[in-house]
């Protein structure tokens, strides 16, 4: 027993240690140069005429309290020191931790009939991302992955997929393998780490060293013709690929404007999202940005309230900025978080929420959503879903409708079984 | 013995040809210039050409082999013959395209694997014996066949060496029908009016020969029945949409759809439809109605079928009673033709279907815009027709470049944002009567334009957001598209 888990460490001491020496986690994306030649774009094309093109995700980890945020009530006894206040949509109404959002209620649709059985923290964010249960047998990829998986990349020369300041450590792309996992980003300031050639060499002089590599590793290639010897092979080509693209500016949120910048304000998160504006600029296809620390079981009035401020001025200027640019038809928003926190209050956590996975809310915008809308229903004390439930599963696919993605395509993992990207669910057609 | 066993085939063929003359597109031989040879170009040639230099160094074909000659196909790699003539399934080359794409093996290593119908065609000409019909290919760098790796599987495998001789005899035939990538045009494209009624003329035949099996799942002695390889033949969309591997139908190009190559094999091939015994298989007749029918453009003349267990609907929305611009363009244009196309991905630009079994594309530069110039977006104008999105934004072009713009009649979506256009190339747009979206942010338009956008009736979006234009000029916009959303 002791023995196994001195192994299991000891591999996620390797693969940490891989991943933060050789970069090999955030190499493997660069994959596919086959559909350079066409200029970027695969040939995907949509099941629907004007389906959106890309996708920011923005994952509230913790689990975000919906009453005080996308689905408040009247009643005292829930709802604390919190009040609704009305928007400039007349079908939203928002917490007061949410005033400048609510300038911009127009653009997005808020669903608060979101309902879940996972109730912890790990497992609640595995389906939100994976649309199926966690198996000990198997790693199911995330959304991003499937995106990936079902259409490619649009701009060939950089990652296709990002995440800004995830910290989870699972393989983002399961048995879908690395080729479509993501590349992940801790701070957004800093942009893909190892992305440049070191100073002192040239760009020649790099390209001999890369023969003189080439040249010493094709015994080793042909006595090993293995798989995963070839992907490390071509993760090092494309990884080279990167490092000269043009496009690698987009990762590079210094280049932006400081009036620009400044409306997202100085969070991680606020400047994640103006990260994941230019990446989407750039035709990348799914950008997911991470902002924590919703567990909010002590003190949850103040401590919402606090993560409101950030989240209400990113949010906002994300959507004003790709709604002037025009990219707001193509680029589908979502907001989403593993479960919601308990109606009741329990006062001797200092005004505390627990989990609760029966009702919560998130919301979605852009791609064709239609916008100041609120779909589905909690009742009076935001304890249970009263119509239109819409499961983790659910919403996924509705951004994968949003996509024009083949929803019942399935992918079979390895050992032969059937995927589908969001486990077969229906999408929330009524939202466009 | 061995002799007649190894011409038989052939002279089969040569028998296959002459009916293919006869009557076309009966139930021809596979050609293997038309069918077989561009799919080896796309996606074989790189790793698996003639030897060349690159960045000062010969790369050798990988594994020996080289498919860019009969001769090389034939002699196969290092590990022996890739092709056994009359038998795909025992041929290498055949297996490596066909397994699961997680497979070390799966050819090709890069890029996308072979589509399902590239897969039907490599399979059934090597099934017909793999005639090169006269094709020689790059014989530069091989020695003669006899040179083949001794030891090789070469050998027992038919001797492909010999073969080649044998399977190149029709050399001197003349040319065997070639089909050529891009037909006709299909009938109801060029004017005349649709023939085929779907309901009347190519319903019954698929209800009797394909729903049992293609149909929405339905529960039998308590199990439930699925449709076979997700694919059913009951409701319009769900043909449309095709089986788990991709689309069977492409609407205007008979070529293409596999639910026809399907029901033209021979009847003993292992993927004809309906397989033995299960239903009766399509009269020649059918055969030819529904290939007729798949040209006029695959009109389901209203009908919808049993839309149960399909991906719901978009509701339609309210003010939108008509088609939407997208779908009544479609019905206007026919497929452009590779030629044009190829020249336009040259310049770097990316092309998309805006759906799928939709005819319009999307145009757009998603990497290197700053190095496209007006030459670059003049090669667009060949397909004009075709463009219903066009996005040249930070691209270098100017109004000059954009004149030509007057003729991209279907256009409803263009993005110029932040390129040097001024005013003189909104008069080029200004007749362009299906823009929905216009994105001009970031240009020197002032509102000397507005008025003449104002003209576009069907606009819903216009950005204007850094642009000359003054507060005062977009709400005179605003008042003149109420509908439109003016982003300034």
């Amino acid at each position: 027993m002791f023995k196994k888990q001195d192994e299991l460490s000891r591999r996620t001491f390797m693969a940490d240690t891989a991943r933060k020496c050789l970069g090999v986690s955030v190499l493997p994306m660069f994959a596919s140069k086959g559909i350079a030649a066409t200029g970027g774009a695969a040939n995907f094309a949509p099941m629907r005429p004007k389906a959106a093109k890309s996708v920011i995700f923005l994952n509230m980890s913790g689990g975000m309290s919906h009453l005080d945020t996308f689905d408040p009530k009247e009643k005292k006894d829930v709802m604390g020191p919190n009040t609704a206040i009305a928007t400039n949509a007349d079908g939203v109404r928002l917490s007061q931790y949410l005033p400048k959002l609510a300038g911009h209620a127009d653009k997005i649709a808020v669903i608060n009939s979101m309902t879940t059985r996972q109730g912890a923290h790990r497992q609640g964010q595995y389906i939100l991302h994976r649309s199926y249960a966690p198996r000990g047998t198997i790693v199911h990829p995330v959304m991003g992955s499937w995106v990936m998986r079902l259409s490619g990349k649009r701009n060939s020369t950089i990652p296709g997929f990002v995440m800004v300041g995830t910290r989870d450590g699972t393989s983002t792309s399961g048995y879908l393998g690395p080729k479509f996992a993501a590349v992940p980003i801790g701070d957004p300031h800093s942009g893909i780490e190892d992305s440049h050639l070191p100073s002192g060499v040239s760009e020649d002089d790099f390209d001999r060293r890369l023969k003189l590599a080439e040249a010493m590793n094709t015994r080793f290639k042909k006595q090993f013709d293995h798989k995963k010897v070839q992907g490390y092979e071509n993760l090092y080509r494309d990884a080279i690929q990167l490092m000269k693209a043009e496009d690698l500016k987009a990762f590079d949120i210094n280049e932006e404007p400081s009036d620009v910048a400044a409306e997202y304000g100085e969070s991680r998160f606020g400047q994640g999202c103006l990260l994941a504006r230019r990446l989407i600029e750039h035709d990348v296809r799914y950008v997911e940005v991470t902002y924590g620390s919703w567990d909010t079981h002590y003190d949850n009035f103040t401590n919402v309230e606090e993560k409101c401020v950030v989240l209400d001025e990113a949010l906002s200027a994300l959507l004003a900025d790709l709604d002037r640019r025009g990219l707001l038809e193509s680029t589908v928003v979502a907001l989403g978080t593993e479960f919601g926190r308990t109606p009741k209050i329990v006062e001797h956590h200092q005004m505390g929420r627990d989990h609760y996975p029966k009702a919560f809310s998130h919301i979605i915008a852009g791609g064709g959503i239609k916008g100041g809308q609120t779909y589905g229903e909690t009742d009076s004390k935001g304890m249970e879903v009263e119509n239109n439930p819409v499961t983790p599963q659910m919403f996924n696919a509705t951004i994968a409708y949003a996509l024009g993605l083949p929803l019942e395509q399935e992918i079979y993992s390895p050992s032969g079984r059937p995927f589908t990207i969001s486990d077969k669910a229906k999408p929330v057609t009524a939202l466009f | 013995m061995k002799l007649v066993r190894r011409l038989t085939p052939s002279l089969f063929l040569l028998c296959l040809a002459a009916l293919w003359m006869a009557a076309p597109h009966a139930r021809g031989a596979i050609d293997f210039k038309s069918r077989i040879l561009p799919v080896f170009e796309k996606k074989c040639f790189d790793c698996h050409g003639a030897p060349r230099e690159e960045g000062g160094e010969v790369k050798s074909p990988r594994a020996g082999l080289r498919l860019d000659s009969a001769k090389g196909i034939l002699r196969g790699g290092e590990g022996g013959a890739v092709i056994s003539p009359g038998s795909p399934d025992d041929s290498v080359l055949f297996q490596m395209v066909s397994q699961r794409s997680s497979h070390d093996d799966f050819m090709p290593k890069e890029g996308d694997g072979l589509g399902p119908l590239e897969k039907l065609y490599l399979k059934k000409w090597i099934a017909e014996g793999a005639v090169f019909d006269g094709w020689i290919g790059n014989e530069e760098g091989l020695g003669d066949a006899s040179a083949a790796p001794s030891g090789s599987k070469a050998k027992d495998a038919g001797a492909p060496g010999e073969g080649a001789q044998v399977a190149m005899v029709p050399k001197k035939t003349p040319e065997t029908t070639p089909v050529p990538a891009m037909k006709d045009p299909p009938r109801a494209m060029k004017g005349t009016p649709a023939t085929v009624n779907f309901q009347r003329e190519v319903l019954p035949f698929l209800k009797r020969s394909c729903v049992d099996c293609h149909r929405a799942p339905y529960e039998e002695g308590g199990r439930v029945k699925k449709p076979k390889a997700g694919l059913r033949f009951d409701a319009a969309r769900a043909i449309i949409q095709g089986s788990g591997e991709g689309p069977v139908l492409v609407p205007g190009d008979p070529d293409e759809s596999e639910m026809l190559a399907r029901v033209s094999l021979p009847e003993d091939d292992d993927d004809f439809m309906p397989p033995d015994g299960d239903a009766t298989p399509l009269s020649a007749a059918e055969k030819e109605v529904l290939k007729r029918w798949i040209a006029e453009g695959a009109d389901f003349g209203g009908w919808v079928g049993n839309e149960e267990g399909l991906i719901e609907r978009l509701p339609e929305a309210p003010t939108s009673s008509e088609p939407s611009a997208a779908e009544l363009l479609a019905k206007q244009v026919k497929g452009a033709s590779a030629q044009d196309l190829a020249a336009v991905t040259a310049t770097g630009a990316s092309i998309t279907q805006v759906a799928v079994g939709n005819p319009l594309l999307r145009v757009e530069y998603i990497t290197g815009e700053s190095a496209v110039t007006d030459a670059d977006v003049a090669k667009i104008g060949a397909i004009a027709g075709n463009v219903t999105e066009l996005d040249l934004s930070e691209t270098g072009v100017s109004d000059e470049g954009l004149a030509m713009l007057s003729g991209f009649d279907k256009l409803t979506y263009l993005d110029l944002h932040n390129t040097a256009i001024t005013d003189v190339t909104i008069d080029h747009i200004q007749k362009l009567g299906y823009l929905e979206y216009l994105n001009l942010y970031g240009t020197s338009v002032s509102d000397a334009s507005l008025p003449k956008i104002a003209k576009l009736r069907k606009l819903k979006a216009v950005y204007l957001w850094k642009t000359s234009v003054t507060e005062e000029g977009a709400g005179k916009l605003r008042q003149a598209l109420r509908d439109a959303k003016i982003s300034f």
